[in-house]
């Protein structure tokens, strides 16, 4: 079998065997799970049948509705857990029969006490133990059930619990098992055929390609020994083959060592035939040099024709080209005289120029090709062709209407060639240009205003007819003069100033310059100017200007400026005035400003201002709603605060009424034993508990709960304990508390302790032997004061009766009501106790403040 | 043999004098009584501790029996028995998360006392 395959069935099995058990394991935790749910129940149940008994006592004892509602809730509620209780086993559905139907005798037993009536006098004790006993009995009894039941589940939880740990150990064993029979059913075996594979490696890999490996299992290590013992049979067939090869290898060496010397041979032979070659060699130079003379003849002929060729093309391009018309002509003698001549060639401009196609110019005479009779200029040309120097004329063609220029020059002897071109335009710009300078010069003559134009050195060159009139000087007399000449001396320097910046390319504008007339006045001159250059812009080829004899307007301005001056001081109060109005403007505007800025300063506070009130209506909209709601709750606080008072009010009288029954209860007869001792101690139990009856009765009648009116409850006590004492009307008591309330339980102790020394003194400080009179000088007293000083009360007990007795410890003593004075005071009080006796016996009681109490 | 010591934490002197008239007449010593929780907490950081704690529910002070044990029990491992009145389901919620050792029941009898006080100091299971 493959060893890929013998892993696959392991790994199947083996997790075949972790899927059952992990099953098994899984439900066992669920029903564990389900086990504990089930104990909680019952303990729960357990619990809550505690509580249900301490209901039926608190019930049977106060009788209250909402004690009976409670009951039956938590009876409901531990029903509905009963009914949960597993009920697929025998004994547990046993004991949960049990509960339940203990659960309904209870229920039965609950029953039939609320139903009886509450039974007056003494044997309403009796029907409350009664009851007692008979719900515990119940309730004992569920108790234990369920106690008992969540004990079994316990128990099979641990069982279940013990089933999963086996199945855990199970599995693990599983997978031991999985690894021990891998290792001994398939890796041994694989191990021992990798070792023998390898071992079999090893000798062939050491050159014994003769060894066969042992091998025949059917798995992949059996495949691959086949493999190698396939290799090793085929390696050994190649080594076969290496020895015909090394035997091939060497007769070849044999037949290169024979080429060998045959090569050295040849060398031999090679030398003859390099001496040869070297004769031939020097012969071939002399060739080569002759070879290279005439390359050189024939270069220079080629460069030579090339240079001929590229000339006839630059003429051929000319001829061809060229705007003027080329013509080539031979005169025609007739003996010595030349009589006409014939066209032996023209150009493309010629036929463009004259409007003559070469073919029908070409070969014939001038005086037919031009049907002038006379052959054109024919002794111009006869002269040239005779070996006269070149000509240049130019003339007029009525019938083609054109001007021409026409060069003659002979190219050999009898022959001539013009080269004429068309300047009918170039005339008629001359003939414009002309005309133009003729309107120029006539403008420049006939203008009325003066101008002049002078060379780069100053020198005048052009004086029109105006510039006369004002100089009263002749052109002929100026011109060529130097410029200066025109100038009043005074002014000569500084006007020349002026007019070399013009030199340096300045233009004049509006410039006055002063000229001298011919008969010594002086005129004043505003002038323009303007550079005039070469036909190249930078040179300067004269100076134009142009004046205007602004003479008698200078007059006028001189008295114009007096009347500007006059202007000019009104303008200064005007300006005055102007400052003072720009002062005051500034001033406005600044305030114009601080306007603005206060008005956006008061936009702004306006716009919070509007933000502010919109927030304020928002929380006036939030106080008014909080206010709605708290005067909602403040209805409901009240209501409650009413309905709390009235229960208080009347758990206060329901006790206070308790405690008048147990006190009545205590007057019955019967109630305890009627010897001496046993009338005391039935005084005393009465007023102990008139002491704390009169407590809640105080806070009944005076409508305050959390403070006693120590003032009504400490009178109202003492007097209903000298009324207990009516035969000793002799005794007088007297209370002073001054106001003072105190909380419940500080005024139940003082009011213990207050009827504990009371009734002592009223029975032991003034024994019928003793005089008050006599001894005390006044009568028999008890008095009780309670004061209160910064916080700290101060109760006083005091009598002036005969006094305590000698030695008497009030802290060991046996007496009930001194130990309860102490005890009270010290433990609930928190007060420092005070005794003096001498004129009797005074108790004081410092009582701190609530808070040091606490 | 050892004399056992139970602190007492009451704040209604009568029922502490009952309490500790009970106790002392059994042979028990007493520690307190005590008013309020915080003087109860105060002597429990000075030892010996005492071997049983009863403790009131409503207390004088800040610190009411529930809250006074509920600190005790996370300083101290010392037996508490609460004695408990009527209550209301709040109360009870918050006495049980407490988990004290035990409960008696107010009103009292010293049967009943005696006999949680001792299961609780001699088998430690009140």
């Amino acid at each position: 079998m493959k060893i890929r395959t013998q892993l696959i069935a392991g790994i199947v099995v083996f997790a075949l065997l972790l899927v059952i058990i992990s099953g098994f394991t899984i439900t066992t935790n669920q029903q564990i799970e389900k086990l504990i749910d089930q104990e909680e129940l019952a303990t729960n149940i357990a619990l809550e049948v505690g509580e249900l008994g301490y209901l039926s006592n608190d019930y049977i004892l106060y009788r209250e509705p909402q004690l009976a509602v409670r009951w039956n809730a938590k009876y409901a509620s531990i029903s509905h857990d009963i009914a949960l209780l597993p009920a697929d086993q025998p004994e547990l559905q046993s004991i949960a029969s049990t509960l339940a139907a203990n659960l309904r005798n209870t229920q039965s037993v609950f029953d039939d006490i609320s139903a009886s009536p509450v039974q007056p006098g003494g044997s309403g004790t009796a029907f409350i133990q009664l009851s007692w006993s008979r719900m515990a009995v119940q309730n004992q009894g569920m108790i234990f059930d369920a106690g008992r039941l969540a004990h079994l589940i316990d128990d099979q939880a641990d069982e279940l619990r013990q089933t999963r740990l086996l199945l855990i150990f199970s599995l693990m064993g599983a997978f031991v098992a999985f690894l021990f029979t891998s290792y001994f059913l398939g890796a041994r075996r694989i191990l021992r055929s990798v070792d023998r594979l390898q071992r079999g490696a090893a000798i062939i890999g050491s050159g014994d390609f003769g060894h066969y490996i042992d091998e025949s299992s059917d798995n992949e290590i059996g495949d691959l020994a086949r493999s190698f013992n396939q290799m090793t049979t085929n390696l050994t067939t190649v080594l076969a083959s290496k020895a015909d090869l090394e035997r091939e290898v060497s007769s070849r060496k044999q037949a290169e060592e024979n080429l060998v010397r045959a090569n050295l041979q040849l060398r031999r032979n090679e030398g003859d035939l390099i001496e040869r070659n070297v004769q031939l060699n020097a012969l071939n130079e002399e060739l080569t040099a002759t070879q290279e003379d005439l390359q050189q003849n024939i270069d220079e002929l080629t460069r030579a024709e090339r240079k001929l060729r590229e000339i006839s093309g630059r003429l051929e391009s000319l001829y061809t080209s060229m705007n003027e018309g080329l013509a080539i002509h031979e005169i025609v003698y007739s003996g010595e005289e030349a009589t006409d001549y014939i066209i032996r060639d023209v150009n493309p401009a010629y036929e463009a120029i004259t409007g003559i196609q070469r073919d029908a110019a070409v070969g014939r005479k001038a005086s037919e090709l031009y049907g002038t009779g006379e052959p054109p200029f024919l002794n111009i040309f006869s002269r040239v062709a005779q070996g006269g120097a070149p000509e240049r004329f130019e003339t007029y063609n009525p019938s083609m209407a054109k001007h021409f220029a026409i060069s003659v020059f002979s190219p050999g002897k009898g022959q001539f060639a013009t080269v004429f071109s068309d300047i009918t335009e170039h005339k008629k710009a001359e003939d414009s240009i002309r005309k133009t300078s003729q309107y120029l010069e006539n403008l420049f003559n006939y203008a009325n205003a003066p101008i002049i134009v002078w060379d780069p050195e100053f020198r005048i060159t052009r004086f029109n007819h105006a510039f006369e009139l004002l100089s009263g000087l002749a052109t002929g007399d100026v011109v060529g003069q130097h410029l200066d000449t025109l100038f009043p001396e005074k002014f000569r320097v500084a006007s020349m100033e002026v007019i070399r910046r013009t030199i340096r390319g300045e233009r004049m504008n509006v410039v006055e310059i002063p000229i001298l007339r011919n008969d010594g006045v002086m005129r004043i001159v505003l002038w323009n100017s303007a550079t005039l250059y070469e036909a190249d812009g930078t040179t300067i080829s004269s100076t134009i200007a142009q004046g205007q004899d602004i003479t008698d307007r200078k007059v006028a301005e001189a008295g114009l400026v007096e009347k500007n001056r006059e202007l000019g001081k009104a303008n200064q109060e005007l300006a005055a005035i102007h400052e003072e109005l720009s002062a005051t403007n500034a001033d406005l505007v600044a305030n114009e400003h601080q306007l603005l800025a206060r008005n956006e300063e008061l936009t702004a506070l306006n716009e919070a201002i509007i933000a502010t009130q919109q927030e304020l209506h928002r929380h006036v909209e939030e106080l008014n709603q909080s206010e709605e709601k708290l005067r909602r709750n403040e209805a409901e606080l009240k209501q409650a605060l009413t309905e709390k008072e009235v229960l208080l009010s009347e758990i206060h009288h329901r006790v206070k009424n308790n405690l008048t029954a147990f006190i009545s209860l205590l007057s019955l007869d019967g109630s305890m034993e009627e010897s001496p001792s046993g009338k005391a101690l039935k005084k005393d139990l009465q007023n102990r508990a008139r002491s704390m009856a009169l407590i809640h009765d105080t806070l009944y009648r005076t409508g305050k709960f959390s403070n006693v009116d120590m003032d009504f409850y400490l009178s109202t006590l003492v007097g209903q304990i000298a009324g207990s004492y009516a035969e000793r009307a002799d005794i007088y008591t007297h209370v002073q508390a001054g106001g003072i309330a105190i909380d419940l339980a500080r005024a139940t102790a003082s009011g213990l302790i207050i009827n504990e020394l009371v009734t002592n003194s009223f029975k032991y400080a003034f024994p019928p032997e003793f005089d008050c009179m006599a001894e005390r000088g006044e009568n028999c007293a008890i008095r009780i004061s309670l004061a209160a000083d910064n916080g700290v009360y101060m109760l006083t007990v005091a009598d002036n009766g005969r006094g305590l007795p000698p030695g008497l410890d009030v802290s060991t003593t046996r007496s009930l009501g001194l130990k309860l004075v102490n005890f009270l005071a010290r433990h609930q009080l928190r007060a420092e106790i005070g005794i003096r006796t001498g004129k009797g016996t005074e108790f004081t009681f410092r009582l701190k403040d609530k808070g040091e109490f606490a | 043999m050892k004399e056992n010591v139970i602190m007492v934490v009451e704040d209604e002197g009568l029922i502490a004098l009952h309490l500790i008239e009970i106790l002392e007449n059994a042979g028990y010593r007493i520690t307190g009584p005590f008013s309020s929780g915080e003087m109860a907490l105060t002597v429990l950081k000075t030892p010996p501790a005492p071997d049983l704690i009863l403790m009131d529910i409503g207390l004088a002070g800040s610190l009411d029996g529930i809250e006074t044990a509920r600190l005790i029990r996370s300083r101290f491992s010392v037996p508490l028995v609460f004695l408990t009145a009527y209550s209301t389901e709040r109360t009870v919620e918050r006495i049980q998360g407490v988990k004290p050792d035990g409960y008696i029941v107010k009103p009292f009898v010293a049967e009943n006392l005696l006999l949680v006080v001792r299961n609780c100091l001699e088998k430690k299971q009140c």
